[in-house]
């Protein structure tokens, strides 16, 4: 991307949140209860707070990817424990959905693994495969997160028992923009950047991740990192 | 509480009046940062939320100029922006706001931080 492009782009992204706080805010305020609307007009509130987030992830992802094209991207990578980042946002997303709340299972979390990242940005590409996961796969299936040592790596998956990718649609899952041609995944919201986004964020801190899939069986994202020199030692300790 | 708001945008400024006076608040409104000195010491206030980015006399130096104030310096203020970079959350918790929420908030988070940030007030008062 050009950098007048990525510049135009990050001047977007920015002017379009303070219109978006109004929508949100006067969206937030009918829904509450003090409002006493009818249930039909809570539901229009609703719709409207739903695809005004929808449009706030938009212009965030539009705004980290413009930043990594035009090589502003700032990071802050500290040492610490990536076991219990995924397992705090995992309890997040539980407590903010609670509809999700008895098929989220995550294991591994209980051993500390020590990663040298950026904690936010590293929690962007998990709560990013982890409401993909839940939002592709059937309401009464579970979605496994699991945490685990492979050779000098650790390996960070998310599984799930959804409508699985085509291998036509994999070649191209990263890449921005891409939606699947699959009409049951189509019904569901999503800006085709989430992975392009996740994919840049991973690679930046020496990192892959990866996918396999079924049709009909569900997918595994699979993110391998490189442990910290001194992660044998902070276990120990 | 009383409140002083302090955003250019007018939408911003009526929708914040809307949220916290529900929130039972008293609310005083301010379109810029140049008189910002002018309206605390008129009406008061016991907290300031603060936009960042004003024609004039922006956010950071309006937030400059109360942390500068033994008058002001201890009144809680909350930085409301569209500008969500790591570097702006912490320039502005060094200059000593108390809280950072980008834009767009969610109203419901936005009074509980202000309600946290009064409480605090009061405590350590």
């Amino acid at each position: 991307m050009s950098e007048s492009k990525s510049q135009f782009l990050a001047e977007v992204a920015h002017e379009f949140k303070t219109p978006l706080t109004v929508i949100i805010g006067y969206a937030n305020m009918l829904r509450s209860d003090e409002s006493h609307l009818d249930e039909e007009l809570s539901a229009y509130a609703g719709s409207i707070e739903k695809s005004a987030s929808q449009l706030t992830t938009l212009i965030r992802d539009l705004g980290d990817i413009s930043k990594i094209d035009s090589g502003q991207f700032t990071s802050t990578k500290t040492l610490h424990d990536i076991s219990a980042d995924v397992a705090d946002i995992v309890e997040g997303i539980k407590i903010s959905n609670l509809e999700y709340r008895d098929r989220l299972k995550c294991e591994g979390s209980d051993t500390a693994n020590v990663i040298f990242g950026d904690t936010s940005r590293l929690g962007q590409v998990f709560t990013n495969l982890i409401t993909n996961a839940l939002k592709y796969s059937p309401v009464d299936q579970d979605v496994v997160i699991a945490i685990d040592i492979s050779g000098e790596k650790l390996k960070i998956s998310v599984a799930d028992q959804g409508m699985g990718i085509s291998e036509a649609d994999i070649s191209r899952l990263f890449t921005p923009y891409f939606r699947s041609s699959n009409p049951e995944a189509l019904e569901r919201e999503g800006t085709g950047l989430g992975l392009y986004l996740s994919k840049l964020i991973v690679e930046e801190h020496g990192g892959t991740i990866t996918v396999s899939s079924q049709i009909g069986e569900g997918s595994t994202f699979s993110i391998g990192l490189p442990l910290a020199a001194n992660n044998d030692q902070s276990k120990a300790a | 509480m009383r409140i002083l708001v302090v955003d250019d945008n007018p939408d911003i400024r009526m929708l914040l009046v809307s949220i916290l006076q529900r929130a039972q608040h008293e609310v005083i409104e301010a379109a810029d940062g140049v008189a910002v000195q002018q309206w605390v010491a008129d009406t008061e206030p016991d907290l300031i939320i603060l936009d960042l980015m004003m024609p004039e006399v922006d956010g950071w130096e309006a937030l400059e100029m109360l942390k500068a104030d033994p008058s002001t310096k201890d009144i809680p203020v909350i930085i409301s922006s569209a500008l969500d970079e790591r570097e702006d959350y912490a320039k502005a918790l060094e200059m000593g706001a108390v809280d950072y929420v980008p834009k767009p908030w969610d109203a419901s988070d936005l009074v509980q931080r202000v309600g946290l940030a009064g409480a605090a007030r009061a405590k350590s008062a």
